[in-house]
């Protein structure tokens, strides 16, 4: 994937593509350009050779989501107008639009940190007017949900060979994940924020904040501006 | 100098008076929780980043009172685990984000070659840093930080996941280094017989103080390991014959297609052995006990197990970190989860999860919570959480990492005992003296081939 067009846009850029999918994953009211958002993210994650365990994670949260998240919705809406008939309606479809909006998230999350290197990540959010802390805390909360899946996938091997059978119905089976994977990954970032202090992994640091943006890239920010503004109007 | 850790009575650090003159190479030592990190992280000026607590007494580093605010940038740091520790995507990129942040006038490609070189890394400058072994990407944390040229560097643990041979190199890559720039070296270890003559000084601690601080041949300790060599005590393998537990035919295996990272592998094991499995790293020894478990599928060949139980049953596989699997609220419950998902009857589950607490000294601690354990006990709570199963062919994973001389003699028991009671043992590891002291077999792995297959006799290669 190294001669994909997105490899050549420069990393400001597809952060500021990222950030304009975030914002119209949660702001955009159309179902339409929410469904085409996911589809085209799904392909796009496909394209960059993400999916795998990824999608397969991915496939479960939605269908084990999306059941309880339109069942809250039913329950709010009855809440509101006290008819069932209406508080159906309402709630199926602002349910799964709710939903759509936070598969949307995770998919441009996942896309956007398999295109995008550790080393371009951590340089983008180190500048002389960021200070250096909030920079490491960006970009190791920028790369969370990819490396919590890599090791949710290593952690189930080493269940399964305990002999873990997940149930998706039954929350209490995927204890033996969640409590380990909650625990590596505190462990993980605090040694990862000594590791960054250590290294001086500072403002400046990295090649690609010494990158120019070309005219594919100043074509692209502006569709993304465009976009942001027509979201926020 | 003293450390008392957030929200405990208990005292990491002791009466610690200590003073290190530049150029020292300095190895600490001590038993699990002795406070070793700890005292290295107030060395290397960290404290104040790296741990929650209260540092009592004065330290000073580089002539600055740090006791308080700490002082970062003193010292590199290259900690135990490796991947934790890189942040490039390929080797060159990995050592190049180091030079960046060195001040001064240097030659760039020059100081990239001298960092890489070395540690053989040179080879594989454009790999992805993904892609590489644990021993491989150790070796390339221990280089980005020499390519930060600190003045002072500690390093815990670092040879856990290396090979023999890298490990050997590392501590002369250590001494040349501290020789060349006056580097000043502290290093924490358990392996005693690398340190000795590596080290100028030696400090050894014991609940949190030093109790011995002086010249390395003045340091008289017990072996690390405190068990009898395997010869002295003997397996069952001369009396139950050949009966074969497991047999590994003519396995292949590469990662998505790639590269083949066991090539044409045979091996059978017969009850009572304990076969070792060595290696550099990266030559297929962690795959191959993967696919013995039956994590993974060969691409070629087969793996057959004695018995009509699936493998996964009749193989029990013993992680690394105990970190990534501790989940009950009990010492007891997490013994009793394999057993369970084995739908083995109640009765037994009881009785097969006391017996494995038994097994490796844990069964007065079967109310604990298990996050409550010290890593030492953490690991043989695993290791009796694997104990507990039905399992014939037990693998175990680099079984000797982090653990002190009392831990890796109740592992080494353990293991004997399981071959005594027929059982079979495959573990893969890097101790050549942990292999001295409990193998039966010696199998080498180089490149996904096997190249040398004996019962132990002496010294292995």
């Amino acid at each position: 994937m190294t001669g994909a067009w997105w490899t050549k846009l420069h990393p400001l850029t597809r952060l500021a593509l990222f950030l304009t999918v975030c914002l119209h994953a949660a702001l955009g009211r159309e179902f339409l350009p929410q469904l085409l958002l996911f589809v085209g993210l799904l392909v796009l994650l496909f394209a960059c050779g993400a999916a795998g365990f990824h999608y397969r994670l991915l496939i479960w949260a939605h269908v084990l989501g999306l059941p309880g998240t339109i069942l809250l919705f039913i329950a709010i809406g009855y809440e509101q107008t006290h008819l069932w008939s209406e508080a159906l309606a309402w709630g199926v479809v602002e349910g799964a639009r709710y939903a759509l909006r936070l598969e949307c998230l995770f998919l441009a999350n996942l896309v956007f940190i398999s295109i995008t290197s550790t080393r371009e990540i951590i340089s983008l959010f180190s500048h002389r007017w960021m200070p250096t802390a909030a920079g490491t805390l960006l970009s190791t909360a920028v790369r969370f949900v990819p490396l919590s899946l890599t090791e949710a996938r290593r952690i189930y091997d080493i269940q399964r060979c305990r002999g873990l059978r997940l149930r998706p119905w039954a929350p209490r089976s995927w204890l033996p994940i969640m409590v380990p994977l909650f625990v590596s990954q505190m462990c993980r970032a605090h040694d990862t924020s000594v590791m960054l202090v250590v290294r001086r992994i500072a403002p400046g640091a990295g090649a690609a904040s010494s990158r120019k943006p070309g005219v594919a890239d100043w074509f692209v920010l502006g569709l993304a501006l465009a976009i942001c503004i027509q979201t926020l109007l | 100098m003293g450390f008392q850790a957030a929200g405990t009575e208990a005292l990491l650090l002791e009466d610690i008076s200590l003073q290190i003159q530049a150029g020292e190479r300095v190895g600490i030592i001590g038993p699990s929780g002795s406070g070793k990190t700890t005292l290295g992280l107030h060395l290397a000026g960290l404290h104040r980043v790296a741990l929650l607590g209260h540092t009592s007494g004065r330290l000073w580093l580089n002539g600055r009172d740090c006791t308080q605010n700490g002082c970062e940038g003193f010292a590199g740091v290259v900690l135990q685990n490796p991947e934790v520790q890189l942040f490039g995507e390929t080797v060159e990129e990995e050592v190049s984000l180091s030079l960046q942040q060195r001040t001064g006038d240097f030659d760039r490609e020059r100081e990239l070659d001298r960092c890489l070189n070395p540690f053989g890394l040179g080879a594989v400058h454009d790999q992805r840093v993904a892609t590489l072994s644990l021993g491989w990407k150790q070796r390339l944390s221990v280089a980005s930080m020499l390519a930060l040229d600190p003045k002072v560097l500690l390093l815990d643990e670092p040879t856990s996941y290396l090979d023999e041979a890298t490990a050997d190199l590392l501590f002369d890559v250590l001494a040349a280094q501290a020789e060349r720039t006056g580097l000043t070296v502290l290093l924490i270890e358990h392996d005693l017989h690398r340190l000795v003559p590596w080290a100028s000084r030696l400090v050894a601690m014991r609940q949190g103080r030093i109790v011995f601080d002086g010249l390395p041949a003045a340091y008289s300790s017990p072996s690390r390991l405190f068990v009898e060599p395997a010869d002295a005590v003997g397996t069952k393998r001369s009396r139950r014959g050949e009966e074969r537990v497991l047999a590994i035919e003519r396995v292949s295996f590469g990662y998505n297609g790639c590269r083949a990272v066991l090539d044409d592998v045979s091996l059978s094991l017969a009850a009572g052995e304990i076969v070792a499995v060595v290696g550099p790293n990266g030559s297929g020894k962690s795959t191959l006990l993967n696919l013995v478990k039956g994590l993974l599928e060969p691409d070629d060949g087969r793996i057959i197990c004695a018995g009509p139980a699936p493998r996964m049953d009749t193989v029990g596989l013993v992680f690394q970190n105990p970190d990534s699997q501790l989940f009950a609220h009990s010492v007891f419950e997490e013994c009793a989860f394999l057993p369970r998902n084995q739908n083995l009857p109640t009765q037994e589950v009881s009785s097969r999860t006391r017996r494995a607490l038994a097994q490796v000294g844990l069964q007065s601690q079967a109310e604990r919570v298990p996050f409550s354990l010290s890593y030492g006990e953490k690991r043989r709570l695993t290791l009796a959480s694997t104990l507990s199963g039905r399992s014939t062919v037990l693998c175990l994973d680099e079984p000797t990492v982090g653990l002190d001389g009392d831990c890796l003699g109740q592992v080494a028991g353990v293991l004997r005992q399981i071959s005594a009671e027929g059982g079979a043992v495959l573990l893969a590891t890097h101790d050549s003296d942990f292999v001295k002291a409990v193998a039966s077999r010696v199998v080498t792995l180089r490149d996904g081939r096997i190249v040398g297959d004996t019962a132990r006799q002496g010294d292995i290669a």
